[in-house]
C-alpha cells in the first residue's frame, strides 16, 4: 500500500505523540505518503533516538504537551543536535508561543492535507 | 457618768417599803389584782412589774424564762442590778432609769433592745401603773423577743441587697425586659431602650411583637412560646427590629417565673446584643457563598480548558481517520477490513469523547442535594487524573496514583470531585517552586473508614500556617491567584458528608488526609 519510492531515499519523519490512537494515524497516514516513520509515546526515547541515528533525522513531528517534557522544550534539544532539523508542533490547544525559523505549528483539528503539505514544505526547503 | 447616777437611783430605793406597799395594794384592789395575775400568767413574753425604785414586784413565768431566774428569788430585788447584770445593762436600762427620774413615758425617754443572759433579744416597752393613787406610781416592763425577727430582717435586708446588686450588675451587662404570661411588656431597662430605640412608655403594656424583624419563620416563635408557657426556660438567637427600622441581633435566655400553681405568670428575657458577631458571620456566609460560587467558576473554566485539550486529541483523530479513509477510497486503496477497523477506531475514540464529556457534566453540576453513595475510589482517582491531566503535563508534574481497587468511600460525588480536584490543584501549584515534582493521590482503609490522601512535594507548610490552613480567607498565594477559601470550603464540603479533612503535620511533604465512612450500610446505622 506504500508508494513505490525506493527504500534509501525515503525521508524518516520521527513522530512523537502519546495518544496512541492518534500516534497511529498519524504513523498509517505518513507512510502511507512515503515516508519511513519512527513513532514514539515519550520525548525522551525520541531524543535518545536521534541523539544515536541524527544523520537518519530528516523532521520530527511532536505534539505540543507531552510527559516529562514539552514538544517545544524537545525541538530545542533535538535542533540541538541536528540545527537544520524542521520541527512540525501539533497541538489540540490554541495557545502558541513564539516558534524558531523551521519550526511551524499546526492544530490537532487542522486536515491531514494540511500536514502533508507542510511536511513537503518543509523538506523541499532542506 | 449618767449610767451610774441611774444605778445609784435605783439602789437607793427602799425595797421592802414598795414591797409592802403593793402588798397593801394588792389586798385592797383583790379583783384589780386577780385580773392581772391571769394576765401575767398568759402572757409567754416577759412581763415584770416594777416599783418607782426599780424593784421588781412581778416577775412572769415569761419573765423566768428568759432571764433564768425564779420569781421568788427576784421579788424585791433591782431589775438592773440582780436580774440583767450583764455588761450592756447599763445602757439597755438607761431608758429605764430616765423613767425613773423623770417620770416620763419610756417610749419619749428611748430605748434600746436589751440582751439577755440567754443571748435573746428583748425589745421592751412599758405602761405607767398608778399602784396606788398618786403616792406609789409603777411600771409594767414587757419584753418581746425578736431574736427571729431581727435575724430574719437582717437576712432579708442582706437578700434585698443583694438582689439590687445583681440587678443592677445585669442591667448594667444585659438586655432586660420582663412581660406578663400574654407576652405584654411590664418592664424594660435602659438597655432595653437604647438598643430598641423605644422609651419605656413606648414599650410599656405593648406586646413584645413590638419589636419582631419578621426574620425567624412562624413556627420558630411556636417553639418558643411552647417551652415557656411549660414552664422550661428557652435560649436562642433572635433578629429584632428597633423603631427606627434597623435590625439587631440578641443572644436571648427567657425564664418563666411560676405561679403556686406552677403556671407562668411572668417571663423574664436576659438578652446580650450580638449583632456585631451576627453581621460578621453573615459577611463570611456571603463571602463563602461568593467564593464558593467563584470557585466552583474557576474549576469549571479549568476544566473546560481541559476539556477542550481532552477532547481535541479524539476529535483530531476521528477526523484524520475520515479523511484518511476517503483518501484510500478514493484510490481503491482500501479493503473492506479495513474499513472494518478504521470504523471501529473511530467508534473508540467517539465513546471516549462521551465519557470525557459525562465525566465534565457530572463534576459541573451542583450535586449538594444528593443523597450520599458508595462510590469506587478508583473511579473517583481516574476522573479527577482525568481533568487535570492537562495541567500535569503542561506543568511536567507526575501524578501517583495508589488507590486498591476493591475500597468504596460513601460521599457525595460530585463534592468528593470538587473537593479532590482543589487539593490536587493546591498540590500542582506547591510543586512548581521544586525540582522534583510529584503528586501522590493514596488511599486505603482503616477500619470503616476510607483514607484518602494527597501529598506533593512543594516546600512544605511552616508550623504558623499550618495553624490558620483551614480559616476562612487565609491564603499564602500572591493576591488575585487564591481566594483563600478552597480549603474552608472543601473541609466543609467533606464535613457536610460525615467526614473530616485534616493537614499531616507529621508527614516531611505536604500532606492532607480525607476521612470518610468507606461502607453505606454503616452510614445508615450511623444516621
Amino acid at each position: 500500500m506504500r508508494n513505490a519510492v525506493p527504500t534509501v531515499s525515503r525521508p524518516r519523519i520521527i513522530c512523537v505523540e502519546d495518544d496512541d490512537s492518534l500516534r497511529l494515524l498519524l504513523t498509517e497516514f505518513l507512510s502511507s505518503e512515503g515516508f519511513e516513520v519512527l513513532a514514539f509515546g515519550s520525548p525522551a526515547e525520541a531524543l535518545e533516538h536521534i541523539r544515536g541515528w541524527s544523520d537518519h533525522v530528516d523532521l520530527l513531528v511532536t505534539d505540543f504537551y507531552l510527559p516529562g517534557m514539552t514538544g517545544p522544550e524537545l525541538a530545542t534539544f533535538a535542533t540541538g543536535l541536528l540545527p537544520k532539523l524542521p520541527v512540525v508542533l501539533l497541538s489540540a490547544s490554541d495557545e502558541r508561543p513564539p516558534l524558531p525559523a523551521g519550526h511551524v505549528f499546526l492544530s490537532k483539528s487542522a486536515p491531514l492535507s494540511t500536514l502533508r503539505s507542510i511536511i513537503n514544505g518543509l523538506l523541499s526547503r532542506c | 457618768m449618767e449610767s451610774l447616777d441611774t444605778r445609784t437611783e435605783l439602789v437607793e430605793s427602799s425595797p421592802l417599803r414598795e414591797l409592802e406597799l403593793w402588798h397593801e395594794f394588792k389586798s385592797e384592789h383583790c379583783l384589780w389584782h386577780d385580773r392581772f395575775h391571769s394576765l401575767l400568767s398568759i402572757a409567754e413574753n416577759p412581763l415584770i412589774l416594777l416599783s418607782m425604785g426599780g424593784n421588781i414586784l412581778e416577775f412572769n413565768a415569761g419573765a423566768e424564762t428568759h432571764f433564768g431566774k425564779m420569781r421568788h428569788q427576784v421579788l424585791g430585788r433591782s431589775l438592773v442590778r440582780d436580774v440583767i447584770g450583764n455588761k450592756d445593762a447599763d445602757q439597755s436600762l438607761e431608758g429605764i432609769g430616765k423613767f425613773l427620774r423623770t417620770h416620763t413615758s419610756w417610749d419619749q425617754a428611748g430605748h434600746d433592745p436589751l440582751l439577755t443572759p440567754r443571748n435573746r433579744i428583748l425589745a421592751w416597752d412599758s405602761v405607767q401603773v398608778p399602784v396606788k393613787r398618786n403616792e406609789v406610781a409603777g411600771l409594767i416592763v414587757y419584753g418581746k423577743d425578736i431574736t427571729d425577727a431581727q435575724e430574719l430582717e437582717a437576712k432579708l435586708r442582706r437578700t434585698l441587697k443583694e438582689l439590687k446588686d445583681e440587678k443592677s450588675a445585669i442591667d448594667q451587662a444585659a438586655i432586660v425586659a420582663v412581660t406578663d404570661f400574654r407576652g405584654n411588656i411590664t418592664y424594660a431597662n435602659k438597655k432595653f431602650c437604647e438598643l430598641s430605640k423605644y422609651s419605656f412608655e413606648e414599650l410599656l403594656g405593648k406586646n413584645h411583637r413590638i419589636i419582631k424583624s419578621g426574620h425567624h419563620p412562624p413556627s420558630f416563635f411556636e417553639n418558643l412560646w411552647r417551652t415557656i408557657r411549660s414552664g422550661k426556660t428557652w435560649r436562642g438567637e433572635v433578629k429584632n427590629k428597633a423603631k427606627d427600622g434597623s435590625f439587631y441581633w440578641v443572644d436571648t435566655t427567657i425564664v418563666p417565673f411560676l405561679d403556686e400553681q406552677g403556671q407562668p405568670q411572668s417571663y423574664v428575657s436576659i438578652r446580650y446584643d450580638i449583632t456585631g458577631r451576627k453581621m460578621a458571620e453573615e459577611q463570611i456566609d456571603q463571602e463563602r457563598a461568593r467564593s464558593f460560587y467563584s470557585s466552583k467558576l474557576a474549576a469549571l473554566g479549568e476544566m473546560a480548558a481541559n476539556m477542550a485539550h481532552e477532547l481535541g486529541t479524539p476529535l483530531a483523530t476521528i477526523r484524520g481517520r475520515m479523511e484518511f479513509l476517503e483518501y484510500q477510497l478514493d484510490k481503491d486503496m482500501v479493503s473492506k477490513e479495513k474499513v472494518i477497523e478504521i470504523t471501529n477506531l473511530v467508534r473508540e475514540e467517539a465513546d471516549r469523547m462521551t465519557r470525557i464529556i459525562k465525566a465534565v457534566l457530572s463534576s459541573a453540576r451542583d450535586g449538594s442535594t444528593d443523597p450520599l453513595s458508595s462510590v469506587s475510589v478508583t473511579s473517583l482517582t481516574s476522573k479527577v487524573s482525568d481533568y487535570t491531566q492537562g495541567k500535569l503535563k503542561k506543568d511536567k508534574i507526575e501524578l501517583r496514583i495508589k488507590v486498591p481497587a476493591e475500597l468504596n468511600v460513601v460521599c457525595r460525588e460530585s463534592q468528593m470531585l470538587q473537593v479532590l480536584l482543589n487539593l490536587l490543584s493546591n498540590a500542582c501549584d506547591a510543586c512548581l517552586s521544586s525540582e522534583e515534582r510529584w503528586v501522590e493521590v493514596a488511599a486505603r482503609r482503616d477500619g470503616e473508614f476510607a483514607e484518602l490522601s494527597v501529598t506533593d512535594t512543594g516546600q512544605g507548610i511552616p508550623a504558623e500556617v499550618a495553624e490558620k490552613i483551614m480559616q476562612p480567607f487565609f491564603t499564602t498565594k500572591p493576591v488575585g491567584k487564591g481566594t483563600g477559601l478552597g480549603l474552608s470550603i472543601s473541609r466543609s464540603l467533606i464535613e457536610s458528608q460525615g467526614g473530616t479533612l485534616t493537614l499531616d503535620r507529621k508527614s516531611p511533604h505536604t500532606r492532607f488526609v480525607l476521612r470518610l465512612p468507606s461502607d453505606l450500610s454503616e452510614t445508615k446505622i450511623l444516621s
